[in-house]
């Protein structure tokens, strides 16, 4: 028999534990302690400063017997060797064993791999096993036999640490006081970022509201001021992870995605899925400093409990309608999100046949099943919106083809309809990308005139010579109202459709490359096109119809408070989002920011007849799993590209059609009044002039049709004149 | 025509671009109860061949209803050079008083050389159906050239002068002297101006044949 010595090196003492362990695992009562986990976490003065998350436990690579109650169980049971299991649990310190120091975690997580035992949550543990950092976790590894033994069946959960955002100082030392603990905010959490719930199951959630892009709320963007946006931003937010980094895969009982009880799927907000805007209130569950599966992943993170499983509060509703922004012609822009009838069958970062050059990847939907999802989708959204023109980006750039792409949409858009109204500018190949702008338009309400107008000026597409065109060419297509009985029959507007280069980096030099405010690569380029677009072009009248009226729409790839915008106001545009939205105005989610990049902007003679701006929340407040994308890997698709199974995320509705909010705008347009014709019919002949005679000697109203020689009074003066500009011979009619 | 009415006739030409005269014709007539009579209204002096023309009028015309009853209105042809049409309307709704209103369809360059000098506006019937004299008055309500420009013209009133019903030759012929020497009177009381422009019109009208 060895006699106990507590002043034994921890070698003996691992020893010791070892047998007192494999004993207890027959009484299920006894755990000879060497430490307290608040002892394996250490406390803050053990860490490093600066925001490097490296809490490296004083014990590192010391074995330890520890015990504690299970507050959340994550082991593979039964055994599945899926990549990015947690394959542990996590266990905390019963309360009357926990430490009076606030910065000591009482929470430890126990690596089990394939486990020996099967825990649950609230069952008491004794745990032997070394202390380890795994990608900056501590944990205990407890695989060998008998490293885990259960001593109370049921035991008193820990009380929740209270936790708050924003965090005042450093962040990482912040949530290091409660690595692995269960952790309970009383406050309401925003869901702001959901574009990782498929892949990895996680979103992340924001104190206070949903935040903006700094280049949406500052107008004089600085690095300075951005990396402090930054840091602030970082004090405020969090993850919500289910309970695994598995990559797209469905939980072991066929369920996707854990926030709700049944799984994550369509069916009824705050029961079956949630929307951007939705709140978690009450959010209870262990604080998990985890690698999520790829570089960069690596964040704080609450993974929800059996015993406190996250709950969403309905507080951004889905819409059932669109918003209505008045007037009497619609206009709306739309960034469709690749529509391609060339279907994918290529992997995204390889060659396909698309583009002008057919050496591009085509970027739409992997299959025939995939591009009919994308057309109910889609044509479900575009029949509600019923605007009279609509502008869209990202349509497959492939004008030359018997059917091209913004062709097909129309047809399918109108198999949907009473009648067959839309069609679509033939503008043929513009530029060299894969994708491009198109237009379409109610040929009942609104018709043509003129030739589509298409700016492909190396000022434009490449303003700062990088040898290949970087903006899209921009479309400008000259419209008149021309439905009998439409308010504003007769008048004339013009609709330029853009979509400038991505903010992505790839390709840029100089001026061009980020410069750390806010606004991203290409910034130059952008900002030189839209100087060029409203300084040069525009006041070129590129459509030669002599209309005054432009409305500059589409994907500029700009907040509202960058330079390519303030380029645009400051040749006398009004950006129709702030005019009628205000600051709040959004159409966009990216990295759990709002903002908008697809603008409405319209010049000083077109802006007084818009009478409102509407941006219908269909796709940036929605989870992305739920656009057309189905559940097969289609070929060329990668395995995380196809959908993950279990619960049902498709339906043939507007929600999710693309990552764009569609903008639509009102226009109450200024008729311009044909003088001499009275019936207002469009012509001058015999009816007018005899409409004129009745009303001989009267005052002209304003804008009197009949007062042709507008002097204020209708006489036979105005009737003659209005003889000599009859459009036919003899005022015939 | 003595050296100062011509001097007068020339000043009046040269301040006045259009000199153009709406006028009664006849200016003075007479008639007994119970007959038919008609008075044309004429322009003149708008020049042939070349502008101005008249391209619109809306004139009205009161006489007096208790002397005269309107029967009939027929309009002239000047206005409707190629007899394709114009629009014409009248009112007589008003007691007394008649509106009569010609838009030529014409083409400005149609007017302007095919138009006469003078020409009928339109013509009135009227019923007499009292004893009496009824000045007929015209006034202007506008007036358009053909090419929808504002138009002025001078106007001269007439009259017609209305016998009882038929008295023995004698009397017949005392009442009709009288009528005329009535109408010679107004004539005589008509205002300088008036008679300048006649005489001026007169004359310019001279000229331009001349020239032509």
């Amino acid at each position: 028999m060895i006699v106990l010595d507590k002043k034994h090196s921890s070698v003996l003492a691992l020893a010791i534990a070892c047998i007192c362990a494999s004993q207890a695992s027959h009484a299920q009562t006894a755990c000879n302690v060497t430490h307290k986990i608040h002892d394996v976490q250490g406390n803050a003065s053990t860490q490093l400063a600066g925001g490097v998350h490296d809490d490296v436990s004083p014990l590192n690579g010391a074995t330890v017997i520890i015990e504690g109650v299970v507050v959340a169980d994550y082991q593979s049971i039964p055994q599945n060797t899926r990549s990015g299991e947690l394959r542990g649990f996590f266990i905390q310190e019963e309360q009357a064993d926990q430490d009076n120091d606030p910065s000591t975690s009482e929470g430890i997580f126990v690596f089990t791999g394939t486990p020996r035992l099967d825990v649950a949550e609230g069952e008491r543990i004794c745990v032997t096993g070394p202390v380890s950092e795994f990608f900056g976790q501590t944990e205990i590894t407890a695989t060998a036999v008998n490293s885990l033994v259960r001593t109370a069946s049921s035991a008193a959960l820990p009380p929740a640490a209270e936790v708050a955002m924003p965090v005042t100082g450093n962040v990482d030392d912040y949530f290091e006081q409660f690595e692995g603990m269960r952790v309970h905010f009383a406050q309401p959490l925003y869901v702001s970022e959901y574009f990782e719930v498929a892949r990895y199951g996680q979103i992340v959630l924001s104190a206070g509201a949903r935040p903006f892009q700094y280049t949406h709320t500052d107008s004089t963007p600085t690095a300075a001021e951005y990396a402090t946006f930054l840091a602030d931003l970082a004090r405020k937010r969090i993850i919500l992870d289910d309970a695994d980094n598995v990559q797209n895969g469905p939980l072991p009982a066929g369920k996707f995605y854990h926030p709700f009880p049944n799984g994550f799927g369509i069916g009824t907000q705050g029961i079956n899925f949630f929307r951007g805007g939705d709140t978690v209130q009450n959010l209870t569950g262990v604080l998990h400093w985890s690698f999520a599966g790829q570089a960069g992943t690596d964040a704080w993170r609450i993974r929800p409990t059996l015993a406190t499983p996250a709950v969403f509060t309905v507080a951004n509703p889905r819409p059932t309608a669109p918003p209505n922004p008045g007037g009497n012609v619609r206009v709306s822009a739309f960034n469709v999100l690749n529509y391609f009838n060339t279907i994918d069958t290529t992997s995204s970062d390889s060659n396909g046949p698309c583009g002008p050059s057919g050496t591009l990847d085509c970027r739409g939907a992997d299959s025939a099943a995939e591009f009919q999802r994308q057309n109910d989708k889609l044509t479900t959204a575009l029949s509600k919106i019923g605007a009279d023109v609509f502008g869209l980006m990202e349509i497959e750039n492939n004008g030359g083809a018997a059917v091209p792409a913004v062709a097909e949409l129309v047809n399918r858009l109108n198999a949907r309809l009473p009648s067959p109204v839309y069609k679509h500018i033939q503008t043929g190949v513009l530029g060299s990308d894969a994708i491009t702008v198109a237009v379409i338009y109610n040929s009942a309400v609104v018709a043509p005139k003129g030739s589509p107008a298409v700016l492909t000026a190396p000022a434009f597409v490449d303003p700062n010579s990088t040898g290949q065109q970087r903006n899209r060419p921009a479309l400008a297509q000259t419209f008149e109202v021309i439905a009998a009985g439409n308010p504003d029959k007769g008048a004339k507007f013009t609709v330029v459709v853009n979509h400038l280069k991505s903010k992505g980096g790839d390709g840029a030099s100089g001026a061009d490359n980020d410069q750390g405010d806010g606004q991203s690569a290409w910034n130059s380029t952008r900002t030189k096109a839209a100087s060029y677009l409203v300084n040069t072009w525009l006041p070129s009248d590129p459509t030669g119809q002599g209309d005054a009226d432009y409305l500059i729409v589409g994907d500029l790839n700009a907040y509202k408070g960058e330079t390519p915008i303030a380029a645009i106001k400051n040749a006398g545009y009004t950006d129709l989002h702030q005019a009628f939205e205000g600051s709040d105005a959004y159409s966009y989610v990216f990295d759990g920011q709002l903002g908008y990049l697809d603008h409405a902007l319209a010049n000083a003679s077109l802006a007084p007849q818009i009478t409102g701006l509407v941006t219908w929340k269909i796709n940036s407040d929605e989870v992305t799993v739920f656009d057309y994308n189905d559940t097969v890997k289609d070929t060329g698709e990668a395995a995380f590209e196809a959908e993950p199974t279990g619960n049902p995320l498709y339906e043939a509705n507007e929600f999710r059609t693309s990552d764009h909010d569609p903008v639509i705008v009102g226009l109450d347009l200024t008729v311009p009044v044909l003088l001499g014709d009275a019936d207002g019919d469009g012509d001058i002949d015999s009816q007018d002039v005899s409409l004129i005679v009745a009303a001989r000697n009267q005052v002209a109203t304003a804008n009197d049709p009949r007062d042709v020689n507008t002097d204020g009074v209708i006489n036979a003066v105005d009737a003659r004149l209005a003889a000599t500009r009859c459009t036919r011979a003899q005022c015939a009619t | 025509m003595n050296r100062f009415l011509c001097a007068l006739a020339l000043g009046v030409a040269a301040a006045s671009a259009n000199a153009a005269t709406i006028s009664i014709d006849p200016s003075s007539q007479s008639t007994v109860v119970g007959s038919t009579v008609s008075a044309t209204v004429r322009i003149a002096d708008i020049t042939s061949g070349t502008a101005p023309s008249l391209g619109g009028y809306d004139l009205n015309l009161s006489f007096d209803s208790a002397v005269l009853s309107f029967s009939a209105l027929t309009y002239g042809s000047g206005l409707d050079v190629l007899g394709l049409g114009s629009i014409r309307v009248s009112d007589t709704g008003s007691a007394g008083l008649l509106n009569v209103v010609e838009i030529s369809l014409d083409e400005e360059s149609d007017l302007n050389a095919l138009q006469a000098d003078a020409f009928a506006l339109f013509t009135v019937t009227f019923q007499a159906i009292a004893a009496g004299t009824s000045g007929l008055t015209l006034h202007v309500n506008s007036l358009a050239d053909a090419a929808g420009l504002a138009f002025n013209a001078a106007t001269a009133n007439g009259s017609i002068g209305v016998a009882p019903v038929p008295l023995p030759a004698a009397a017949w012929l005392l009442f009709s002297g009288l009528a005329g020497l009535a109408g010679i009177s107004r004539r005589r009381s008509r205002d300088v101006n008036d008679l300048a422009g006649d005489l001026a019109g007169d004359l310019a009208g001279d000229l331009a044949g001349a020239r032509a």
